[in-house]
């Protein structure tokens, strides 16, 4: 039993230490890490109160079975793609640091200010680690949405401050009813705007692209996989937990998800860069995500999001990789790579193939299970248009490892991907691991089931 | 066009905010200024000091242990009962001064084209003094007055701000307010830890909360805000010192 405080506590300690002793940051942000990951498999499924006032008058974390979920994928992709771009940190060790720190938090938190506190803590962190590769248009295009986003997410807190007098989730969720249905309406607009920004949902993404679409091997894989698992967690935290949705206001928010997923898939179709054709996948997954809480699905929005970030963690870091070897990610100009580089393209494929959700791949199995509970569910149009996105999403992935892997006969790629095999070894890892889970499903379902309800009896 | 377009948008986010906030109806409506009902709010048992059950009246000078034992209320709500987004908001402030280093940092120092003159030089040795003790000053009493950590931290920051504006060769040491910094920033993290050890809760007030009103009381407030002050302090120093570096050397 470990105090999930702790997971918080520690690395932005280690944040402070390493300010003060340059020369140990790396050794630092290992040991934190580390600190996490063993720590994320030890909590236990408990409610911890901060300096003894008790809710709804302090803060208050809560680790139940979706946040311990969260938590686990979430230091698992972080300490995946810390270690395998480990030369890309540099001076960022300290920024690695606290964002860490701070995505833990977003999802222990049973606080709504506290969780905005950790949302500004985890953008501007994430401000910073965009300006890894000195683009910094995209850079401020994020800046600007993402303040805007978290002031309206603190607008509309403020309104239901206001309005019934508490912050605490537990206590909103069960105040939320007496609450006047114009004024909720205003305040969850603006919340569902704020988180719409970070969640990277239609129409508040447009720094996705460039900032998404200009990562290295480090950034991509922390923005896509820890950033985007911790966000959209969040996102449905709030929306099936906290507040429950009245049915247009569902819909509105149904609408945006579904044309968020659908838009992205159509965008990516057209991209010719592997980064920014990963940047619209990403944007799709995390409308699919979407869609998936709010229609209250949690269990497989949760599979959804793990299948997202294992497969996104491999593919981003190595686009990344890629760019930082040969100065370019045009397909064009990459044909014929992975012939060269065949472990890097084994990792590679797979997680492409999960991702699309073709047969025998774990993705196939989420995707199936998705479409299948919607439609149980009542509702037929929301299925067609995921299998039409899917569609469109599965012609762009093969189209790329068709590219990637068919050199032009004659022509030599000239292009030298030597220090690949760190990338290599993460792609083959974590590809070992999606086959594994592949063939066998519920070793994460029932496995987490059971492992959450073991560790939810002893205190 | 564009602009209109903005212009028409802005009117229908004001029309769509002032009707849904102002609207009548079943349930609870937003209050209007001076209406709230403070007895239905959490802040209602933070001003009266008793989360924890106590009802008592606390008394200036008299009252002993109530609650975070410290006089001003806004201080006991930031540093006590929700002290942990105090440090949230530390970390704010830490992470972004750290992107400025990060992003603008250079060796040498930026000069002004026209040089301070003495005037300027002169008063600035005999403010600078005065505005380092105030803001000194507002943050060891700021569990007694308004103000603290915040607002003493940026005092000590502009107080440095002068030095730099009157002399074209001043330059703080980076190196040692970084240390102050994460110094700081530690030991708040390590007194929440500590509490975490001997109370059972992360941040908690361990320390004998004494007489509300006099100086040494509310146990790990004052202790608390003395540590932002410093944090606050060094890192927005740091931050002018960065933004009155030359790029690129």
């Amino acid at each position: 039993m470990i105090n999930p405080v702790l997971l918080i506590a520690i690395p932005l300690l280690f944040a402070f230490l390493s300010v003060m002793f340059k020369k140990a940051d790396k050794g630092l942000l290992t040991i934190a890490i580390f600190f996490n990951l063993i720590g994320a498999f030890l909590l236990k499924e408990t409610e911890v109160i901060i300096g003894g006032w008790k809710p709804p008058f302090g803060i208050n974390l809560v680790a139940d079975q979706y946040s311990i979920f969260g938590l686990i994928v979430l230091n698992i992709v972080f300490a995946l793609t810390v270690f395998a771009s480990f030369s890309s940190v540099k001076k960022y060790s300290t920024v690695l640091l606290v964002s860490l720190a701070s995505l833990n938090g977003l999802l222990l938190t049973g606080d709504l200010f506290n969780l905005f506190v950790f949302l500004e803590i985890a953008s501007i962190s994430g401000y910073i680690l965009s300006t890894m590769t000195k683009k910094y248009k995209g850079t401020f295009n994020y800046i600007v949405l993402g303040a805007l986003g978290s002031n309206l997410y603190l607008l509309g807190l403020i309104i239901l401050y206001a309005t019934v007098g508490t912050l605490n989730m537990a206590d909103m969720a069960t105040k939320v009813p007496m609450i006047n249905n114009n004024v909720l309406l205003l305040a969850l607009t603006f919340i569902f705007a704020g988180f719409a920004v970070e969640a990277k949902l239609i129409p508040f993404n447009g720094w996705v692209k460039n900032v998404y679409g200009n990562v290295n091997d480090l950034s991509g894989g922390i923005f896509s996989s820890a950033y985007s698992t911790a966000f959209i967690l969040v996102f449905g935290r709030i929306f099936t937990e906290v507040f429950q949705l009245s049915e247009t206001l569902k819909v509105v928010f149904l609408t945006i998800s579904v044309l968020t997923f659908i838009f992205a898939e159509a965008a990516a179709f057209e991209q010719k860069n592997i980064r920014k054709i990963l940047a619209y996948s990403s944007v799709a997954q995390a409308g699919l995500a979407a869609t998936l809480l709010l229609f209250g699905f949690k269990e497989i929005a949760m599979m959804q999001i793990l299948n997202n970030s294992l497969a996104k963690v491999v593919m981003f870091t190595i686009a990344g990789g890629i760019y930082l070897a040969t100065g370019t990610d045009n397909l064009d100009k990459l044909n014929g790579l992975f012939k060269k580089q065949f472990l890097l393209g084994l990792g590679f494929t797979i997680s492409a193939m999960s991702l699309i959700g073709l047969p025998i791949f774990y993705g196939f199995y989420v995707k199936i299970l998705s479409l299948t509970s919607i439609m149980k569910s009542g509702n037929y149009i929301v299925p067609i248009l995921i299998l039409l996105a899917a569609l469109i999403e599965g012609v762009y992935y093969i189209r790329m490892l068709v590219k990637l892997w068919n050199p032009k006969d004659g022509e030599v790629t000239g292009l030298k991907v030597e220090k690949c095999i760190k990338y290599a070894l993460l792609g083959v890892i974590v590809g070992a691991f999606i086959i594994y889970i592949s063939i066998n499903p519920q070793f994460v379902t029932e496995g987490m089931i059971n492992y959450l309800s073991k560790i939810a009896g002893g205190m | 066009m564009k602009r209109l377009i903005a212009i028409l948008l802005v009117g229908v986010l004001g029309f769509f905010i002032f009707t849904n906030l102002y609207s009548e109806g079943n349930g609870k409506v937003f209050p209007k200024f001076g209406e709230v009902k403070i007895s239905e709010r959490v802040s209602d048992k933070f001003v009266k000091k008793n989360v924890n059950g106590n009802v008592t009246t606390v008394e200036y000078k008299v009252t002993k242990d109530a609650e975070s034992g410290s006089a001003n209320m806004v201080t006991s709500i930031v540093v006590n009962y929700r002290s942990f987004d105090t440090l949230g908001e530390v970390t704010v402030l830490f992470v972004s001064a750290l992107g400025v280093g990060l992003l603008l940092s250079g060796k040498s120092r930026m000069k002004f084209k026209t040089p301070p003159n003495f005037i300027l030089k002169a008063a600035v040795r005999v403010v600078a003094g005065i505005i380092l003790i105030t803001g000194v000053y507002i943050f060891i009493h700021g569990h007694l007055t308004p103000g603290g950590g915040f607002p003493g931290g940026s005092m000590i920051a502009s107080a440095i701000l002068l030095f730099y504006i009157s002399d074209d060769e001043f330059k703080t040491k980076v190196k040692a307010f970084k240390f102050l910094e994460g110094t700081a920033g530690s030991l708040y993290l390590i007194f929440g830890l500590l509490g975490l050890t001997m109370g059972g809760y992360f941040l908690y007030n361990f320390i004998p909360t004494g007489v509300v009103g006099e100086l040494l009381s509310a146990g790990i407030v004052p202790i608390v805000y003395i540590f932002v002050g410093l944090k606050v302090g060094s890192e927005l120093s740091n931050l002018i010192s960065d933004f009155l570096s030359e790029e690129g050397k």
